[in-house]
């Protein structure tokens, strides 16, 4: 017999999706430049944060959480959607993207639509997303080994590099026990494959920017654009629009999850504020691309949205 | 609605790869920078023959200072060459900085007296480039250079032009240490590896070719003295190419690491993984003009060749 899933449920692999997802939009932001320092740092984060995490491995009854819990953790997601937020707008100034601001205004009505959807949506497309970072990212190292360079790996860096910068990059774990306590199994799942990318996947594309940027160690520019410049599949800083693309849809949809988290299982934004945003969200595209602005950014969101639009179920009593 | 939205969706996305960035920007193919008591900078944009100049106080002006010039909004993205005149790096590490070139973008220094805007007329950028391809000339970006001017040694290797000519030669930030020999470049071409052929004459004798080389480079200290150990993996089937190459990497570590203490060769970062403690970098250099340098050849085995 099939069992329809409510509204509010997640599975394991969309949570898991979702907050890699999260945790991929911050490393395209990220502003530490990649050393064999912050790869250890970037590990070592992992592997404390997993034992921070046992209680939520070791816990199986599901029950309702405290009000005031619930108020702080929503609290905390609205926080972490701003900072999400603020750590996108950085990226598009830091890739030169044109008009910055207004991009802004156009990406956040796409995270407010996409909130407005049900939570099934967003992590449908947040998976369709992975899937094409995982390639993109397998992509990474066959275009750049033949200009990768071992010896860089021992380039002069400070030990404590990036490491408490991996906490905040991270804080979207805060939100795991919040989850675990109504659907301890998927979480626990979720978590487990979190960590698992967590401390692989991301070390791993640290470790091969460090050897792609020899000795460039102190700031110059996102870490993740020099590295994407020294690989062959785009041989100049701003040829990157794929990967601006995908870093955009990822802040997007994590933002999206992180004020759905925020609004509870039944989002309840304005229908008046639904009916703007969706009238005003081509009209604003096509003014981005008649007026000198990128329309990478604009294909991003509509990218998102498409992905979004793709079989929404229907909603379902609680 | 939802499918009137999804529409509405799949509409602008027929309109992606930056179109319109295409058409309202300019791309910048050759960018000159003199430094004198003023900065001038001179631009020769992508399908556009005339040069664009400009002159301002700070590097910071940059872009605004050549786009109120040029009349359009400006992207150094795709720069095929950055050229520099003048004592610093300080242009070419601000243009890093600030994202306006990416870090592969070659760099070439240019004697003082050069026409930076003829020697462009001229494709110096396809000579560099051939140059590099051929052998004769280390690879070298903007990257590498600012990379390498952060390294404990302080000390570059970057193509230099005079006299219409393109070298290699030694910067330590501030001053022109050296021009070097055209052995010595080679040296600095088989330090780094090469998997293609290598092809040259010393002495307007027979001609060598190097098929493939691989160097592998060790550290030790012993009584602060430290040994450095150059093993290259060569693959050729002239005899004495081993001989030569051997000699070309002697000339080059003489030029650079023996003579003034500069280390192009990645020397700080061998030294950290064999364990060997790196100074200051005045006790650094002076450790690296002290050193003892061993060069061995080996044929590149079966196993390599692969």
């Amino acid at each position: 017999m099939r069992v329809e899933r409510t509204n509010s449920d997640i599975s394991a692999v969309e949570l898991a999706a979702l907050l890699i997802l999260c945790r991929l939009a911050r490393f395209f932001c990220c502003g530490v430049p990649y050393s064999i320092s912050y790869a250890k740092n970037m590990f070592l984060t992992g592997v404390l944060q997993a034992l921070l995490l046992l209680p939520v491995f070791l816990w199986d009854k599901p029950f309702s959480p405290p009000r005031p819990i619930c108020i702080a953790v929503q609290g905390l997601a609205v926080w972490l959607a701003a900072d999400m937020a603020a750590d996108c707008f950085r990226l598009l100034t830091a890739a030169d993207a044109p008009n910055p601001p207004l991009t802004m205004i156009l990406l956040l009505l796409c995270v407010f639509y996409a909130v407005s959807l049900p939570r099934a949506a967003v992590f449908r497309a947040s998976l369709f997303l992975l899937c094409a970072a995982a390639i993109a990212m397998l992509l990474l190292p066959i275009g750049g080994l033949h200009s990768a360079r071992f010896l860089s790996l021992w380039s002069n860096s400070a030990q404590e590099h990036g490491f408490g910068l991996e906490w905040k990059e991270s804080a979207e774990l805060a939100l795991l026990p919040f989850f675990a306590c109504r659907q301890p199994k998927p979480v626990k799942k979720a978590a487990a494959v979190w960590i698992t990318v967590r401390c692989t996947v991301l070390p791993a594309v640290v470790l091969f920017g460090a050897m792609q940027c020899g000795r460039l160690k102190s700031f110059h520019g996102n870490p993740f654009m020099l590295l994407l410049a020294r690989v062959p599949f785009s041989d100049a800083l701003r040829t990157d629009g794929l990967w601006l693309m995908l870093a955009v849809g990822c802040a997007l949809l994590g933002t999206a999850f992180l004020l759905q988290t925020f609004c509870g299982s039944q989002p309840r934004v304005p229908k008046l504020f639904l009916q703007i945003g969706v009238i005003l969200l081509p009209v604003l595209t096509i003014l981005f691309i008649k007026h000198d602005c990128d329309d990478r950014l604009p294909a991003a969101a509509s990218a998102v949205l498409t992905l979004l639009q793709w079989r929404i179920p229907r909603r379902t009593a609680e | 609605m939802s499918r009137f939205f999804a529409l509405l969706c799949i509409f602008p996305m027929l309109f992606p790869s930056g179109c319109t960035d295409i058409r309202t920007r300019s791309y910048a193919e050759l960018l000159a920078i003199r430094q004198g008591e003023e900065i001038s900078a001179s631009i020769r944009n992508i399908d556009e023959d005339t040069w664009i100049s400009s002159d301002f106080e700070t590097m910071l002006l940059l872009p605004d200072a050549l786009e109120s010039e040029s009349g359009k909004q400006l992207s150094f993205g795709h720069l095929d060459l950055l050229m520099l005149q003048g004592e610093t790096f300080a242009p070419a590490e601000k243009l890093l900085s600030n994202g306006l070139t990416a870090p592969n973008c070659p760099v070439l220094l240019c004697a003082p007296f050069e026409n930076m805007e003829t020697l462009g007329d001229s494709d110096i950028s396809g000579k560099l480039h051939s140059a590099v391809e051929n052998g004769a000339l280390p690879p070298c970006s903007v990257g590498e250079i600012v990379g390498n001017l952060e390294s404990r040694a302080g000390m570059t290797i970057l193509p230099y032009c005079r006299d219409g000519e393109l070298h290699a030669a030694l910067h330590d930030g501030e001053r022109l240490l050296c021009v070097l020999s055209e052995e010595a470049c080679r040296g600095a071409v088989l330090s780094d590896g090469r998997s293609k052929p290598l092809v040259f004459s010393e002495n307007g004798e027979d001609t060598i070719e190097i098929q493939k080389c691989r160097a592998e480079i060790r550290l030790a200290e012993q009584d602060g003295t430290l040994t450095i150990s150059v093993t290259l993996r060569i693959r050729s089937e002239q005899s004495c190419a081993a001989e030569a190459a051997a000699r070309s990497v002697q000339a080059f570590f003489e030029e650079t690491v023996l003579k003034y203490g500069a280390d192009p060769c990645f020397l700080e970062e061998s030294a950290r993984r064999f364990g060997v403690a790196v100074p200051t970098r005045q006790a650094w250099r002076t450790m690296l003009q002290n050193a003892v340098l061993q060069i061995q050849t080996v044929p590149l085995s079966a196993a390599f060749r692969l």
